[in-house]
């Protein structure tokens, strides 16, 4: 008979709170608290463009957004993921793949660039074609020779998914799986890899220093290279040509694509060197493998190539004692706090 | 025992009750004068003289080129109403997650072509602008929702922002191998910037916004405009756009692509 009462009450109770909350039955495991999707501004870095503004991160929209940036069913016949190209150990590059690879060997147009420190990037893309941060997934799901995905079928395929119900209900209030929420958990996720943790990083706040070649390194990248990759982002966001040879099968006019002004042919936005050890190949289309083949190829600039940045028009020129400093330098940048933070680790491995 | 029958009692009746009261988000508003009402804008797809018929029908250009059209869909954005006495309202949500005041029209679902503003303060209203296509500010503001989702085939994801209005069909005369036409009409950046903000005229004609009645603007939609003035289009030459300096040619004709038909206020 108490019983019976007691579950009257419930019934009650329930009945007058409206709102039938299902119990959560998912208990994760990666121990992931508030402090841990906290975004913050790194000492000395600028105020970001992209500010979080109605999309502060929680623990369940970064787990919802690092589920989906490692599930496959994010591509049309479920057989790559954002992971495949943005790998952890690479910076979130892809080490090795000159150019991105999508479904059924499709290969793309550019090397698909590290992830990190993005709510610092004015314009996304090599040529700066996503001006906010949150529609950015759109374009590689979608792109044809990427992950061919139009967003309709990625909604359904996750309807289907009593787990990623449960996710979305716990990131957003509801199980409602709407584009807006996809993007803005895949940018919760992302928006959180700051790389600020290098040894140049710790050099600077003085809590480490310098061996003499690095430091000698630290002189000439300032002395040569620091007027576009501008400390302490290592890149001013700016589109330049630095006399690259127009590749003749990709035809590639850069920026020129967006804005399509002549006077932007075959320019491309400047890369962070953060990290630049783990990101090889390098430059939009990934034709260099190596950083002697970058200086080789700033040593020899052709001065009449067409829109060269006029920084460039005498080269750079390095003697092998200072190529060997510089790379000592570059070496720096590379933040194993970073492609080592389990936060940004496949869930399910 | 008795009591806990009682209670037993009393929560089988007495639940049900506070239940849906409880519930209940909408009373009824209680009979006083109306302050609001609402309005309708009702567009009418034509080319030249005949309604606008995807696939089948039969055009001509000012050139004299004949097309189809199997696509014509467009956003209607940032309404403001003038009243008799020069006031002006503007029918918009200052809240950036809200696609309130943003409209896709799109030819081939009817619902769409009946923009109904609601709230709209009851008085009587002589004139009415608003833009074809997006402010600048939300063609930048992330992942919106709504008539604003990027996934509704109207927003670029290689060169972001929306998709003002996109005109496909076919012509005998296009220059594309397949005989297509495909005008994407879209870009908010200079020297490309294709936001246009046109002003029907209302003809004299008054719509009395009442609790009762609901006025209905019907706006005749001339898709031939597109095609001329200032500019004609020759589809030998010009059978593709998406954005750029030819874009801008477009959205410079169809300024005067929306006229005001007649109004009922009824």
């Amino acid at each position: 008979m108490k019983t019976f009462l007691h579950t009257g009450l419930f019934i009650l109770l329930l009945a007058t709170s409206c709102k039938v909350d299902e119990p959560v039955p998912v208990v994760m495991s990666d121990g992931l608290t508030d402090a841990d999707v906290a975004f913050n501004i790194p000492a000395g870095f600028p105020s970001p463009p992209y500010t979080f503004f109605g999309n502060t991160p929680t623990v369940e929209g970064f787990r919802l957004g690092r589920k989906l940036f490692y599930d496959q069913q994010l591509s049309r016949d479920n057989s790559i993921s954002c992971a495949d190209c943005h790998q952890q150990f690479a910076a979130f590059a892809n080490l090795d793949h000159p150019l991105s690879h999508g479904v059924d060997n499709q290969f793309g147009v550019r090397n698909s660039p590290p992830l990190f420190n993005l709510p610092w990037m004015p314009g996304m893309m090599w040529d700066g074609g996503v001006t906010n941060f949150e529609v950015q997934p759109f374009a590689p799901i979608t792109n044809p020779v990427e992950m061919d995905q139009p967003i309709p079928v990625l909604i359904a395929k996750l309807n289907a998914s009593n787990e990623y119900k449960l996710l979305f209900k716990a990131a957003f209030g509801d199980d409602s799986i709407t584009s807006a929420r996809i993007f803005k958990s895949l940018v919760q996720f992302m928006g959180l890899m700051t790389s600020a943790n290098s040894k140049y990083d710790q050099y600077l706040k003085g809590q480490t220093t310098l061996t003499t070649a690095e430091g000698n390194g630290l002189n000439i990248f300032r002395s040569k290279c620091a007027s576009c990759h501008v400390e302490p982002l290592l890149t001013d966001h700016s589109f330049r040509s630095n006399g690259l040879n127009v590749d003749a099968i990709l035809q590639d006019s850069g920026r020129a694509t967006i804005t399509q002004l002549a006077s932007d042919l075959y320019k491309f936005k400047v890369p962070s060197l953060r990290n630049v050890s783990r990101t090889w190949p390098y430059m939009h289309d990934g034709r260099f493998n190596t950083l002697d083949e970058v200086y080789d190829h700033y040593a020899t600039i052709d001065s009449t190539k067409l829109n060269l940045d006029t920084v460039l028009r005498n080269g750079i020129q390095l003697t092998s004692l200072e190529r060997s400093e510089l790379t000592a330098f570059l070496n720096t940048l590379t933040d194993f706090s970073f492609i080592n933070d389990q936060r940004f680790k496949d869930p399910d491995y | 025992m008795k009591f806990q029958i009682k209670a037993i009692i009393f929560i089988l009746l007495v639940a049900p009750v506070l239940w849906s009261t409880s519930c209940k988000k909408d009373k009824e508003e209680e009979v006083v004068p109306a302050t609001i009402g609402d309005l309708v804008l009702e567009m009418n797809h034509m080319v030249n003289n005949s309604q606008l018929t995807l696939n089948t029908g039969s055009y001509t250009n000012a050139l004299g080129q004949t097309f189809s059209i199997s696509k014509f869909d467009y956003y209607v954005s940032n309404i403001v109403l003038t009243k008799t006495d020069g006031s002006t309202l503007s029918y918009a949500s200052g809240d950036i997650n809200s696609d309130k005041g943003y409209f896709l029209v799109k030819s081939n679902e009817a619902a769409t072509k009946n923009i109904r503003l609601t709230g709209i303060p009851v008085g009587d209203y002589s004139g009415i602008s608003f833009t074809i296509g997006v402010d600048s500010t939300r063609n930048v503001s992330g992942a919106q929702s709504g008539s604003l989702d990027p996934t509704n085939g109207m927003f670029w994801s290689w060169n972001t922002g929306y998709i003002f209005l996109k005109l496909e069909g076919k012509s005998n005369q296009s220059g594309a191998s397949d005989s297509s036409l495909v005008f994407h009409i879209g870009g908010f950046k200079d020297p490309n910037n294709t936001i246009r903000s046109v002003s029907p005229d209302f003809n004299g004609a008054t719509a009395t916004v009442r609790g009762n009645v609901t006025p209905t603007i019907h706006v005749n939609v001339k898709v031939n405009e597109m095609l001329t003035s200032p500019e004609d289009i020759d589809f030998s030459s010009l059978y593709f756009s998406m954005g750029g300096a030819n874009s801008v040619k477009i959205a410079n004709n169809y300024r005067d692509m929306f006229i005001v038909d007649h109004i009922h206020n009824d």
